[in-house]
């Protein structure tokens, strides 16, 4: 089979879904949704294993490298796991992809591209999705990877005993419910026909299927080596990634990985021939060690340096401010007076410069959605700095001489207070005082006992799927496991309940915007904006490309002088 | 015996360099702590329109017209330790001075009293001593939150227990010295042996005491809102100005300033506390008793 065979047989089975109703434009609208755009070009491999197409390797850009050398990433985590259901920092959770891949992977725009499936058959409901995968993948254990592997992997992702962050993702797969209470053995939803074959059925449609399956939790994993090496496996990472295990040593924080000879795409990929990633390093000195060149990549510049790079012409075309989908916001205890008035809420949103927080780190976009996102719209109603109307609101609320206490979460950064201090001082302006108090623990561990004790507190969500659902389920929607501010709109719970199930992607970005819009004007929040993230390279690293959902692809970074 | 001394007379040796100095030292922050509008122009809470520059970042001492600087949000650094003194000073005084009534009380109850009394409150004491006081300080913080009054207590309920099982030692060698046994055989009460007779003769250690745990209290204060247990921004505290520098190593004199000043100011207590040296007025009152 060749290449336009396989791609023949990609469309087909799209147009196969798509047939019965819609015509060329729909059906290229239906493509985009199902992340299977113009950009998804159907990776190949020949029956008899002859190399792959470059141009057919999902992710970004990365021809014309040197290959050889060894790449050094820093980190400031105190440890790691890189288990990919128990990877919760930076230095684990976003070097996942040099070790784990699966059916989909996330390239630049956190736009999912099939990687290991070869191609996947969407019915004309939506309900089914069948995946068929490449042939030849194996895992660094030697191991041919079978659908089996992939369909235990999604089994383990969602089983009660692991009781992973992602096990809601997939609630529309078929048997969900039943699997995740334990009162039936196995996902139903998920089965393996045969060796490259991998069916998933879903009880409702859910446009976000090859978005989830393209985030590192759901990376196919050899079942023998998670169950041989038990706990051990967080340090012992076995998958079909481009690199494999080297040396892990955790006493002196620093893990060596070398390339995977038998990776999927060995012919073109990775340039490096070996990746050391070192954690528990302060972000002062990973300035310091990549500013030497002593190490090649630093993904949390300090802020106090920032003004010093940009101003420094030796650092040109090494340093990067890209949106990261870390959200800030400040919910506010909707349930308690006068914050259950939206005069009040609306004039707390007007009366904080939001510009000023941007040396700390910030992207003040005044919105809840990072700029990535789909559903992010320019044209959103943002609230402006004009104390004016936030004492004109706060007069007509008949409020006077409000005195709100705000807990500042300090877990993540010691920004938190400074941009803390920021918003009292705006308050303070508006006739609002401020009493504030650190508090050391994140806002999800005091969870909805912070509405005992404060009117207002910070959050910072480091988004996992790059899909607004997430932020609509969660934070805001009615009963949300992170809505800590007891905010309930029903228009838009059913809003976004329905948002869940359009495959339109335009369409979908349309509903998620006026989701946006229509939160905005009710404001239950301080909107503040995105982490910003801030990024240095050694002279040597090359071809550096990040994505919000991914941050480091280091199968596509060579070095100059490999 | 000193002349001076025997004659209770201040000897001019109470005039001291190392004394002066730190006397000089202390009132100098007692000065700040009392009238710091009157030292500082600025607003201390507020930033100011030209506390950063163009770039955004704060200003370094000099630049500007800031004498010590700014700090990262463009606050007046020299303002912030003047009003810092408020809170240092505060906390060098008031769970001090609480700390060592406590110890001073139990001392005399239980080095007087003698018997099961004695013994209950000296391995109760004893009991305090062996306790982590810092993270016990955490842990009533944390508990019953950070205001200010939270804060006094804790300081002065963690800090009792040194003193009293020295004082305790004191109060035992004066309760069977002669003059004590004087006047309990003249008809004297307990009471008024402890406080006529026993207290009096506790003044220069619980002097000596009052320098070093002011300094210690402002050490611990500082520690405690170096980690978020202490005072909450944006109130100006020396120990606060440390956690927001904690980051800021490419700008030295955010992390310099304040630590200078916790160093003079516990430095000038130190040497405030020699004045209770041998050759100190207060030696001689102890023997004029």
């Amino acid at each position: 089979m060749n290449k336009s065979q396989d791609q023949a047989n990609l469309l087909g089975a799209i147009t196969k879904a798509a047939a019965p109703t819609i015509g060329r434009r729909r059906f290229l609208a239906g493509a985009a949704a199902l992340g299977l755009s113009g950009v998804l070009v159907v990776p190949t491999r020949s029956l008899a294993q002859t190399a792959i197409d470059p141009a057919t390797i999902p992710g970004p850009a990365w021809q014309g490298g040197v290959k050889g050398g060894r790449g050094i990433n820093v980190w400031q985590d105190t440890k790691v796991d890189f288990d990919p259901l128990l990877a919760y920092g930076r230095a684990d959770y976003y070097n996942l992809s040099n070790f784990f891949r699966g059916l989909t992977f996330m390239s630049v725009g956190s736009e999912p591209q099939l990687d290991l499936a070869q191609s996947v058959d969407v019915s004309a409901d939506g309900l089914t999705y069948t995946f068929t995968l490449r042939d030849g993948i194996k895992f660094h254990n030697g191991r041919p990877v079978v659908a089996e592997d992939f369909r235990w992997t999604i089994e383990r992702a969602n089983s009660p005993k692991q009781a992973s962050w992602v096990q809601g993702f997939m609630a529309a797969v078929v048997g969900h419910d039943a699997f995740v209470s334990g009162k039936a053995d196995t996902l139903a939803g998920v089965t393996a026909p045969d060796d490259r074959t991998l069916v998933i059925a879903l009880a409702t449609s859910d446009a976000r299927l090859l978005s989830i399956l393209g985030i590192p939790p759901f990376y196919v994993l050899p079942r023998e080596e998670v169950e041989r090496l038990g706990d051990a496996f967080s340090q012992s990472p076995v998958g079909t990634g481009p690199y494999k295990l080297l040396s892990f040593d955790s006493a002196n924080s620093q893990m060596v990985s070398t390339r995977f000879e038998d990776y999927i795409y060995h012919d073109h990929l990775p340039y490096l021939d070996e990746v050391e990633i070192r954690w528990n390093v302060t972000e002062d000195i990973q300035y310091l060690q990549v500013s030497r060149g002593d190490a090649d990549l630093s993904m949390s510049v300090p802020s106090a340096v920032v003004g010093k790079i940009e101003g420094d012409a030796s650092y040109a075309g090494r340093f990067s401010a890209e949106n990261s989908l870390d959200v800030q916001w400040w919910p506010l205890n909707v349930t308690k007076a006068p914050f259950d008035d939206v005069r009040v809420r609306q004039a707390i949103n007007h009366a904080v410069n939001l510009s000023r927080t941007a040396v700390f780190g910030i992207n003040p976009t005044g919105h809840l959605y990072p700029p990535s996102l789909l559903g992010f719209s320019d044209k959103a109603p943002i609230y402006a700095h004009d104390p004016d109307k936030a004492r004109a609101l706060l007069a007509e609320a008949g409020v006077a001489g409000l005195e709100m206490r705000i807990g500042v979460m300090t877990s993540a950064t010691a920004d938190n207070v400074r941009i803390a201090q920021l918003i009292a001082q705006d308050l303070e302006t508006v006739g609002i005082k401020v009493v504030l108090e650190q508090r050391q623990e994140g806002a999800l561990d005091l969870g909805a006992a912070l509405r005992d004790e404060y009117d207002m507190w910070n959050m910072s969500w480091g988004m996992g799927l790059p899909d607004p659902s997430e932020l609509a389920t969660n934070h805001f929607g009615t009963g949300g496991t992170a809505n800590l501010g007891g905010y309930s709109n029903p228009s838009l719970d059913a809003k976004a309940q329905a948002a869940l199930g359009i495959t339109d992607r335009a369409a979908r970005a349309q509903s998620y915007a006026e989701i946006e819009a229509e939160l905005l004007a009710d404001a239950p929040f301080l909107f503040l904006g995105v982490r910003k993230l801030y990024s240095l390279r050694s002279k040597r690293l090359q071809n550096f490309v990040y994505d919000p959902a991914i941050w480091t692809y280091w199968d596509r970074y060579w070095l100059q002088d490999a | 015996m000193r002349a001076g001394a025997a004659s209770g007379v201040a000897s001019p040796r109470w005039l001291r360099p190392d004394v002066v100095i730190g006397g000089v030292i202390v009132a100098g922050f007692v000065l700040c702590a009392l009238v710091p509008g009157l030292l500082a122009a600025h607003d201390p809470l507020m930033s100011l329109p030209d506390g950063l520059t163009a770039a955004g970042e704060p200003r370094p001492p000099g630049d500007g017209g800031f004498i010590l600087g700014t700090d990262v949000l463009g606050r007046d650094i020299f303002a912030r330790i003047v009003h810092g003194a408020r809170v240092a000073v505060l906390i060098a005084v008031v769970p001090n001075l609480i700390a060592l009534a406590i110890a001073t009380l139990i001392a005399l109850t239980a080095g007087y009293g003698r018997g099961i009394v004695e013994t209950f409150l000296m391995r109760m004491t004893e009991s305090f001593l062996v306790l982590p006081i810092f993270l016990i300080a955490m842990a009533v913080i944390a508990t019953f939150g950070s205001s200010t009054i939270t804060i006094l207590l804790t300081l002065a309920f963690i800090s009792w227990s040194y003193p009293a099982r020295v004082l305790h030692g004191e109060v035992r060698r004066v309760a069977n010295s002669l003059h004590v046994e004087a006047a309990r055989s003249l008809g004297a009460g307990g009471l008024r042996i402890t406080l006529r007779h026993i207290l009096p003769h506790l003044t220069p250690l619980l002097f000596v005491y009052f320098t070093m745990n002011a300094a210690y209290m402002v050490m611990l204060e500082a520690g405690l809102a170096f980690l978020g247990f202490g005072v909450q921004p944006p109130t100006p505290s020396w120990g606060l100005m440390l956690a927001d520098a904690r980051d800021q190593f490419f700008r030295p004199w955010l992390i310099i300033v304040p630590g200078a000043c916790l160093a003079l100011l516990c430095i000038g207590l130190s040497l405030l506390g020699n004045v209770s040296e041998a050759d100190s007025p207060f030696h001689g009152r102890r023997i004029l008793l």
